[in-house]
């Protein structure tokens, strides 16, 4: 006697219930066994009719009625997996994408390169010109957030839902000098060096180049501070618009700073080496460099054999001054001037070289327009009392030289003014005092303002060499304040290298 | 201040054009004669007019009459070589507010505009 087909069957799930399978045991009549009465079955248990598969139940039945003995299994019923969130993202832009890529490769090219091989001429172009390093300006796009996404749910075959999962937020974070848009765009606060990372973005206003600048990094320039805990190689450069630090040797490089230049490790530049400071420069020693300073320069150990020129004091009480060309705008206080072994040191105090041009050009201009206007003037006279009566033409003549004359007079007064000016600010902007704390070596040369003082014989400090009030040379002893008798340890000639600025008063009279 | 030059010497226009700039005014009409000047005046419609006394095709005292006989106001001065008192009544009669003898200094001429704008805005 055939069994109930209802006590054959035997759902089973599978997946998490996203499966249902139908096993079918024998015993049944298998004129029973067609695919709506299998439907009706395993709606019965609770599946939900639109995941049923139609298909599978006819196939099934139709086994079942070719082999009534066997056991039947068929998938009949399948849910809905759920679709789970996406997790948030960050992706820079193409821009910083091409950085990116470009750093890599230049990256991997410098570790390709054999140890001690030597670089073509196409390669160190290469590896100096391009920087290391991602600059971006304040507001530049970095790249863009994407947060994570919710997912759909799904169902069971019984039509329960299986809940998705929302994505995990990004593990990129938000360093300092960042931030974000309403359009969760990241951009940049301030002008910067880029760091970005797997967890993190930020950018810094200084850069931190912890080694040396040399072929991994290249040249830098950068709108922040610069600080190098090493070196800087041979022609590389370095230009920032901060502060520069350079904690290792400076080699026969180029630094330029539009601010405070910090040379801790000191500069040989094999007279290559060049800097240039916005500010003042401070420095353990400068070998063989041309550098301009327009702050305070101070020096701890020795200049050797540089040409500089130091718009502020150059403060260097325990360092040597040897060989080579200086120019201290606003005096000089040294440790040892010059050097034994015929070496000569040059130093010219209190010299502003292009206001000082520019005064005599005004005061030459102004012998030529004077000597114009009175010519003009003395043609203007003898036409007056030449003529009893004027004719038209001779009027107009006259008029217009009583008009160039006025004219002539004007521009005098006009650039009187002018020079005078100038010339205080060259004043208040010199300074002709050099102090040297220990001594001066024959063979030194100083050049003040109107002056050439050659060291005769070796002199010992503290001393002051100045030029006075009285616009004469003084050797002063810096202990009791006396002057010191200038004809043995000094020669002092008169010399124009540096123009004597005239009085107010002078250029007074002159006019 | 508009300012109409009226004179037949290129160069002593461009005299009077320098002074009045330093002065202050540059908007400037120039006339070679007084037929030139008749046909701009109208619409540059100037605040002072400086004229010359002898000129071709229409002399200064000319322009100066047919001016004022058109009611015309603006002030005006004649700068010219005409010395002799006669002429300088004889220019004031026609309807100039002021006069100037060539050769000038360039102060002179600033005095003699002053003077007059002066006393025009006090009559006024």
């Amino acid at each position: 006697m055939p069994k109930d087909l209802a006590e054959c069957l035997k759902l089973q799930t599978e997946s998490d219930g996203l499966e249902g399978y139908l096993v079918i045991n024998p015993g049944y009549d298998p004129q029973e066994v067609t695919a709506e009465v299998l439907r009706i079955q395993i709606q019965a248990t609770g599946i939900a009719s639109n995941w049923i598969d139609t298909k599978s139940l006819v196939e099934i039945s139709a086994r079942c009625q070719g082999d009534s003995e066997a056991v039947h299994r068929a998938l009949v019923a399948v849910g809905a997996a759920p679709t789970h969130g996406l997790s948030g993202s960050f992706e820079p832009t193409k821009v910083i994408q091409q950085r990116l890529q470009e750093i890599s490769h230049r990256q991997k090219s410098l570790e390709e390169l054999e140890v001690g091989s030597e670089l073509d001429d196409d390669q160190v172009l290469d590896f100096r010109s391009q920087s290391a390093f991602i600059f971006v300006k304040k507001n530049q796009e970095i790249g863009k957030l994407t947060p994570p996404t919710d997912g759909l749910d799904g169902q069971d075959v019984f039509g329960a839902t299986i809940a998705a999962k929302r994505g995990p937020p990004s593990s990129i974070e938000l360093g300092p000098g960042v931030r974000v848009d309403k359009d969760q765009i990241v951009r940049a606060q301030t002008n910067g060096v880029l760091e970005l990372s797997s967890t993190e973005i930020s950018v810094d206003d200084t850069l931190f180049v912890d080694g040396a600048v040399d072929f991994a990094t290249g040249n830098i320039a950068f709108t922040g501070s610069v600080e190098v805990t090493r070196e800087v190689q041979d022609c590389f450069v370095v230009e920032s618009e901060g502060t520069v630090r350079i904690g290792g040797l400076v080699q026969a490089a180029t630094i330029r700073t539009d601010q405070e230049l910090i040379l801790d490790g000191g500069m040989a530049g094999r007279e290559k080496g060049v800097f240039y400071a916005g500010g003042g420069l401070s420095a353990r020693y400068l070998d063989a460099v041309s550098g301009v300073v327009h702050g305070e320069c101070t020096v701890s150990n020795e200049v050797n054999s540089c040409d500089l020129t130091v718009y502020g004091h150059i403060r260097s009480p325990e360092a040597a001054l040897r060989g080579g060309r200086t120019v201290a705008t606003m005096g000089m206080t040294i440790g040892v001037l010059g050097g034994a072994g015929g070496i000569t040191t040059d130093v010219l105090i209190g010299h502003l070289a292009e206001p000082e041009r520019l005064v005599t050009r005004t005061l030459d201009l102004m012998q030529e327009v004077e000597g114009s206007a009175a010519d003009a003037r003395a043609r203007l006279d003898q036409l007056k009392d030449n003529l009893a009566k004027m004719t038209a033409s001779q009027a107009e003549e006259l008029t217009e030289l009583e008009f160039e004359a006025s004219r002539k007079t004007d521009l005098l007064v006009s650039m009187r003014e002018k020079v005078t000016r100038l010339i205080h600010s060259v004043r208040t902007s010199t300074k002709h005092t050099l102090t040297i704390t220990r001594k001066a070596c024959q063979g030194s040369r100083i050049w003040f303002p109107g002056f050439l003082v050659e060291v005769r014989s070796e002199l010992k400090g503290p001393v002051e060499i100045l030029l006075g009030a009285d616009g004469q040379i003084q050797l002063i002893d810096v202990n009791s304040g006396s002057p010191l008798p200038t004809d043995k340890a000094l020669s002092i000639v008169e010399d124009l290298t540096i123009l004597p600025v005239p009085s107010s008063e002078s250029l007074e009279s002159a006019a | 201040m508009r300012v109409m030059l009226i004179d037949d010497s290129k160069t002593m226009r461009n005299i009077q054009k320098s002074i009045l700039g330093q002065l202050g005014y540059t908007d400037i009409e120039e006339a070679c004669d007084g037929q030139d000047a008749l046909s701009k005046v109208g619409a540059f419609a100037p605040d002072l007019i400086l004229v010359d006394w002898n000129m071709p095709n229409m002399d200064g005292l000319t322009f100066v009459k047919t001016y004022r006989q058109q009611d015309n106001t603006t002030p005006m001065i004649m700068v010219t070589t005409e010395a002799e008192k006669s002429r300088v009544i004889e220019a004031i009669k026609a309807g100039v507010n002021n006069y100037v003898v060539k050769p000038f200094t360039p102060d002179l001429l600033g005095q003699r505009i002053d003077e007059t704008m002066s006393k025009c805005a006090t009559a006024k």
